[in-house]
């Protein structure tokens, strides 16, 4: 299903990942281990193309993802979840929008949508919570959300970065456990993780960043390009209508012209 | 005779024939109570007139008065009157609007697209990092371009509406004003024209379509 070739990847001359050989079988549930800084996120990066490997192959399903076109990565992307170590979630929509944006893309029928987002929604024990917004929401009840983001459109492929790093004993097992019977349906699912936690308070404070963006300006820009669209038109207007005007009068001025005899 | 003369020409749209005793009453009608002025004359001291009615090409100021010239040449016409000197100068008053009215659309027309162009930039680099996730969901180009293109024509349909309400409220209240104090103009100003209200609308809508498109065109993907 996912096969690398001497695969590296370089940052800055760096090397992030070097001559990585390995293979991933169909259905196979693998971890992927080792500290931070190992390279963990960025090979699952090139196995969704959101980076290129320099040197080496690649191929996930059919797909030789190096090599691939600009056009045909999303249809790539649909067929893999992927849990983001900085979870990637959208804060001016709701935990349930957020979820229902992977099926949306696909252009599903939004009763399906609804369906199968409150179902994976329960599964992750969020749905009480679904029309919240994702910063009034925990660390963790942040991770299970991009946790059933990543598994709501069923991908083949379920690529989970750091999935339980937020989350206490109890809430990573049962997320383990979940990643378990998708991987029993027949997903083949890449797990990244090192033994000792850490990462949840950059995550958090990511979240908090992202959080302040205020979209209420957006009206405002909206509103301010209407009212010179407005303008713009009414002071046009105004000449057209003027010379309208003008050319009529000199049409109806012909009526008086008058011979006297 | 003179009637079929007018008829034949080509620039001649509707020949009236007004007989001065027909004129004398149409006088005598317009004149109401005062017609008494009139009773002192004995003869009948207006004279028989064509009133020629002439198409719009044929209205240029050198046409005009050399057709008048022409006219006063034939046998049995006294006098040709026109508003020479008002047609011919609402005549370049029309052509220097008509001139100011075209820079003017093309200067608006181009701010327009600018304006949304502008507009959608900027929304787009503030939802840079939402539309990066939408990629990385596997969201195609179209899915990704489509609510900025559906916003910008939305923002434009808007200030076109907002324009033409402008607008009619300006032209209603102009027209009034100028016909309160010139009430024979009531003819010559001719009624808003209905195509504006879709014009208007639909040239927002299309500017700021090409406008947003120019925007988010260059996305790479
Ligand atoms: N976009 C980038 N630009 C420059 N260097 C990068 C970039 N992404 C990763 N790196 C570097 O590549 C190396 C591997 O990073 P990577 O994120 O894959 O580590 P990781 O194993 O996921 O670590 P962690 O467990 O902390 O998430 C690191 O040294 C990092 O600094
Ligand atoms: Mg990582």
């Amino acid at each position: 299903m996912i096969q690398f070739t001497e695969v590296s990847k370089y940052y800055d001359n760096q090397a992030a990942l070097k001559d990585a050989t390995f293979s991933v079988g169909r259905g196979e549930l693998i971890y992927v281990t080792g500290p931070s800084g190992a390279g963990k996120t960025t090979l699952l990066k090139l196995i969704y193309r959101a980076e290129k490997p320099d040197v080496g192959k690649i191929r996930v399903a059919d797909w030789d993802v190096g090599d691939l076109k600009q056009r045909t990565i999303p249809y790539l992307r649909r067929n893999i979840g992927v849990i983001f170590q900085d979870f990637r979630l959208l804060f001016n929509r709701t935990v349930f929008d957020n979820v229902a944006l992977a099926l949306r893309i696909h252009s599903m029928h939004p009763a399906e949508i609804k369906e199968r987002c409150l179902e994976v929604l329960k599964d992750v024990g969020l749905k009480h919570k679904a029309y919240d917004f994702p910063k009034h929401l925990s660390g963790g009840e942040q991770q299970r959300v991009v946790i059933a983001r990543a598994m709501v459109s069923r991908p083949t492929i379920l690529l989970a970065d750091e999935p339980t790093g937020n989350l206490d004993a109890d809430t990573a097992i049962i997320i383990t456990k979940l990643f378990k019977e998708i991987n029993a349906r027949g997903a083949t699912i890449i797990i990244a993780t090192h033994s000792q936690g850490g990462h949840g308070m950059r995550a958090f404070m990511y979240c908090l960043k992202t959080a302040a963006k205020n979209l209420w300006h957006e009206k405002w820009i909206n509103l301010l390009t209407v009212l010179s669209i407005a303008v713009g038109l009414l002071i046009l207007g105004t000449f057209v209508l003027l010379t309208m005007n003008m050319e009529s009068s000199i049409s109806r001025w012909s009526s008086g012209f008058g011979l006297a005899i | 005779m003179l009637k079929d003369y007018f008829r034949n020409d080509p620039d001649v749209i509707e020949v009236k024939y007004m007989p001065k005793e027909l004129a004398l009453k149409d006088l005598q009608e317009s004149l109401g109570p005062m017609n008494s002025v009139l009773a002192g004359f004995t003869d009948n001291p207006l004279p028989s007139s064509f009133e020629l009615k002439l198409k719009g090409e044929a209205l240029d100021p050198a046409r005009i008065s050399q057709k008048t010239f022409r006219l006063k040449g034939l046998a049995g016409v006294d006098d040709v009157q026109y508003g020479e000197k008002w047609l011919a100068s609402l005549f370049t008053m029309t052509r220097g609007v008509k001139i100011v009215t075209g820079i003017l659309s093309v200067v608006i027309f181009i701010a327009i697209a600018f304006v949304t162009y502008s507009t959608i930039k900027i929304l787009f680099y503030r939802r840079i990092e939402e539309i990066e996730t939408l990629k990385l969901l596997g969201a195609t180009r179209g899915f990704i371009r489509l609510p900025f293109l559906l916003e910008g024509t939305f923002v434009g349909t808007a200030g076109g509406v907002m324009g033409l309400i402008g607008l009619s409220v300006i032209y209603s209240f102009t027209t009034s004003r100028i016909i309160e104090f010139l009430p024979s103009l009531r003819g010559m100003l001719i009624f808003f024209p209905s195509s504006t209200y879709l014009a208007a609308p639909l040239v927002g809508a299309v500017l700021s379509l090409a406008g947003s498109f120019l925007a988010i065109g260059k996305i790479k993907y």
